[in-house]
C-alpha cells in the first residue's frame, strides 16, 4: 500500500473514532498499524488534523448561524412583550380612558355613518396596493395613500417633498444649500403595500411590501448614503462632482448585514429578515457587495446576483423571475413552497402555516400580483400537491 | 466535543442565572446546542427540528429568567424541556425517554479537540479548512459537523436527513479530497519557493 486510499480510509468508522480520540481500541488498531506501516505516519497526521479541523469548523458555523438566529427570536419577543408587562395598575386606568373616549368616539361616529363608509379596511385575500408611511425629519409621520396626487406633502429645509401625478413620491430642492444632510427622512410600506419614490439625487427606489427605506433630505456632496430593510428595487442615477469629468459619487445600500456599493445603475435588494440570504440582483452596470460582519466583498455583473448569509457567493440567475414583482407579477421557476408562501404573506398580508415535510415541494408558475388570494390558492391547488385553507389572515396549508 | 464539564457547567449556569450574564447564557448555548443536536439526531428527529427545539428552550430559558432560580439540576430541566419541545409533548419526563445514561453524563463524548485545534490554530491546515468550510453550502457544512464533530455514523446521519448513506459519504469525501488536493498544491509551492531560493544561494556563492 504505497498511496493511502482516502475513500477506504473515510468508509472505516474506526479510522474517523481514531482521529477524533473517540474510542480506545479504534486508536490502539491505528497505532499498531502505524508501527507496520511508519512510512504514512506524516500523512495520517495530516488527514487526522484536517478531520479535527473540519469537524470543529463546522460546529462553530452551526452554533453560530443558530445562535443569532436564537437573538433575532429574542428580539422579536421583547418588542410583543412591551405591551403585556406595564402594571395591572395602569392597565385599569387605560382602560377606563378607554371606554371614555369609547363612549364619545361611538356617539361621532354613529352620526358619521351613514354619511361614509369607511375606505382603508383592506378586505382578507385583496391584493396590496400602493401605500407608505412617511416619517418626516422632526419624528411626525404621513399616510401617504391619504394624500392627493399632486400636492405637496411637506416643505423641510429648503426640500419640497410631493406626491406627484403618479402617486410617486418626490424630493425637489426649491432653496439652495439650506438643507443639513444629517436630518433624514424614512418610507416604510407595511405588508400589503408598495410604494415607489424619487430620492433627493433624481434616484428610483421601488419599496416592496414590509420594507424601509431611510435616506437624507439632502445627499453629502461626496457620497450618497442609504439603509434599507425589506426588498427595494433601485435606479441610480449617475451623478459627478463638478461639471464636466469630475469623479461619479458613489452611492451606498446598507442592510443589516451588508453594504453595496454603486456608481450608477439598475438592480434589486431582498434583506427580508425572514429570507435565508440577503440577495442582490444586478440588471444593468457594476455594483460591489460586501459582507459588514467578514472582510469579503463581490464584484456583480448584470445577470448575477450575490448571496449572503454567512458567507459571500455569486450565481448567474434568471432575471425576469427575480425582479418580476417590479413589473407586478409573481414568477414562480421551480420555487420551494416555503419561499412562495413569505412572499405571499407579504403581499396579501396574511400569516402562512405549512407542515415541514411540504415545504420544498417546487412549483411554476406566473400570476400578477393584481389578482386576489384566491388565484394563487386555486393555482397551487390544481396541482394536486397540496390543499390550502384560508381562516381569517391565516393561510394554512395541508396535504 | 463538549467543551464544558460537569461543575464547569454548573458555575456558568449560576452565574447565568444570579448575574443574568448574556456571555455565560452563550457559553450554555453552545455547550447544549451540541449536545441536544446529538441527542435529537440519536432519536432520528429531523435537523431543522432539532434546531428549532434548541432555540425553544433557550428562548424559554432567557424569558423566563426569575423562575430559574427555583431550577434544582439545570441539566436534566434542559434536557426535559428539550425533549417536551422535540417531542411537542408538554407532559413528558426524563423517565419515559430509554438513554437515562446519555442523559446524565455529558462528558462522556468530551474529546481532545479543543485542545488539538488550540495547539495547531497557525498551520496550514487549519487554515485552508477554516476557508474551506465557510464556502460550503449549509447542507454539507451539516453533514461535516454530524460526522466529524458529533461523531455520528454515517447510517444515522443518513437518516436524519432522509438521503442515502452514500450521498452523506459523497459529501465528506468531496470536501476532504479538496482541502487535501489544496494542501498538497500549497506544499508544492512551498518546495518549489525554497528549491528557487536555494538555487539563487547557491549560484550566488558559487
Amino acid at each position: 500500500m504505497n498511496e493511502l486510499n482516502l475513500q477506504a480510509l473515510l468508509l472505516d468508522e474506526s479510522f474517523v473514532n481514531y482521529c477524533k480520540g473517540t474510542n480506545k481500541e479504534d486508536i490502539q488498531k491505528w497505532e499498531k498499524w502505524l508501527q507496520k506501516y511508519p512510512e504514512h505516519k506524516a500523512s495520517i497526521a495530516e488527514l487526522q488534523e484536517t478531520i479535527v479541523a473540519m469537524g470543529h469548523y463546522a460546529g462553530e458555523l452551526s452554533v453560530q448561524t443558530n445562535y443569532d438566529r436564537l437573538q433575532s427570536q429574542i428580539k422579536k419577543r421583547a418588542n410583543q412583550h412591551r405591551f403585556t408587562e406595564i402594571g395591572m395598575a395602569v392597565w385599569l386606568k387605560i382602560a377606563a380612558l378607554l371606554v371614555a373616549v369609547g363612549a364619545i368616539s361611538l356617539f361621532l361616529f354613529k352620526q358619521q355613518l351613514a354619511e361614509e363608509q369607511p375606505k382603508n379596511v383592506q378586505h382578507i385575500g385583496a391584493p396590496g396596493k400602493d401605500d407608505a408611511l412617511l416619517t418626516l425629519k422632526d419624528g411626525s409621520v404621513v399616510s401617504l395613500a391619504d394624500i392627493k396626487n399632486g400636492s405637496v406633502v411637506a416643505l423641510q429645509g429648503g426640500v419640497e417633498i410631493q406626491k406627484n401625478k403618479d402617486g410617486e413620491l418626490v424630493y425637489k430642492a426649491v432653496e439652495q444649500g439650506e438643507a443639513a444632510s444629517t436630518a433624514v427622512n424614512k418610507i416604510t410600506t407595511n405588508r400589503g403595500n408598495q410604494y415607489q419614490i424619487i430620492l433627493p439625487d433624481g434616484s428610483k427606489a421601488f419599496l416592496n411590501a414590509n420594507s424601509t427605506l431611510t435616506y437624507p433630505l439632502k445627499f453629502s456632496e461626496n457620497e450618497r448614503h442609504v439603509h434599507m430593510t425589506g426588498e427595494i428595487y433601485f435606479e441610480i442615477a449617475k451623478i459627478e462632482t463638478g461639471i464636466g469629468v469630475g469623479r461619479r459619487i458613489p452611492f451606498y445600500v446598507e442592510t443589516a448585514n451588508q453594504k453595496i456599493e454603486v456608481l450608477g445603475t439598475h438592480f434589486n435588494v431582498n434583506a427580508y429578515d425572514d429570507e435565508p440570504y440577503t440577495t442582490t440582483t444586478l440588471l444593468e452596470g457594476v455594483v460591489r457587495v460586501s459582507s459588514k460582519k467578514r472582510n469579503e466583498s463581490v464584484l456583480l455583473k448584470p445577470g448575477q446576483r450575490a448571496l449572503l448569509n454567512e458567507a459571500l457567493r455569486v450565481e448567474n440567475v434568471d432575471i425576469s423571475q427575480e425582479v418580476a414583482w417590479i413589473n407586478g407579477d409573481f414568477v414562480f421557476k421551480g420555487e420551494e413552497l416555503v419561499s412562495l408562501l413569505r412572499k405571499v404573506s407579504r403581499w396579501y398580508n396574511v400569516d402562512v402555516a405549512c407542515p415541514e415535510r411540504l415545504e420544498k415541494l417546487k412549483f411554476d408558475g406566473m400570476v400578477s400580483r393584481s389578482q386576489p388570494l384566491s388565484t394563487i390558492i386555486d393555482m397551487l391547488q390544481t396541482t394536486g400537491k397540496v390543499k390550502l385553507t384560508l381562516n381569517g389572515r391565516r393561510l394554512i396549508v395541508i396535504d | 466535543m463538549f467543551t464544558l464539564t460537569g461543575r464547569d457547567l454548573k458555575n456558568v449556569w449560576d452565574q447565568f442565572v444570579k448575574e443574568d450574564c448574556e456571555d455565560s447564557f452563550y457559553a450554555l448555548y453552545k455547550h447544549y446546542y451540541h449536545y441536544l443536536s446529538y441527542l435529537g439526531t440519536k432519536k432520528k428527529m429531523s435537523v431543522q427540528r432539532i434546531q428549532d427545539s434548541v432555540n425553544d428552550v433557550f428562548l424559554h430559558l432567557w424569558e423566563k429568567k426569575t423562575d430559574n432560580q427555583k431550577i434544582r439540576n439545570h441539566h436534566n430541566y434542559i434536557i426535559t424541556v428539550f425533549f417536551q419541545k422535540l417531542f411537542r409533548k408538554e407532559t413528558l419526563q426524563l423517565t419515559d425517554l430509554d438513554f437515562v445514561e446519555e442523559i446524565h453524563d455529558p462528558s462522556i463524548h468530551h474529546s481532545v479537540e479543543e485542545q488539538h485545534i488550540r495547539a495547531v490554530t497557525t498551520n496550514t491546515v487549519t487554515q485552508l479548512v477554516e476557508e474551506h468550510m465557510e464556502q460550503l453550502g449549509t447542507k454539507q457544512r451539516l453533514v461535516i459537523y454530524q460526522r466529524f464533530f458529533l461523531d455520528l455514523s454515517y447510517q444515522e446521519i443518513a437518516d436524519a436527513n432522509q438521503v442515502s448513506i452514500h450521498t452523506i459519504y459523497n459529501t465528506i469525501y468531496k470536501s476532504l479530497e479538496k482541502i487535501k488536493n489544496n494542501l498538497s498544491s500549497e506544499q508544492e509551492i512551498f518546495l518549489k519557493v525554497a528549491i528557487g531560493l536555494l538555487s539563487s544561494f547557491l549560484l550566488i556563492f558559487s
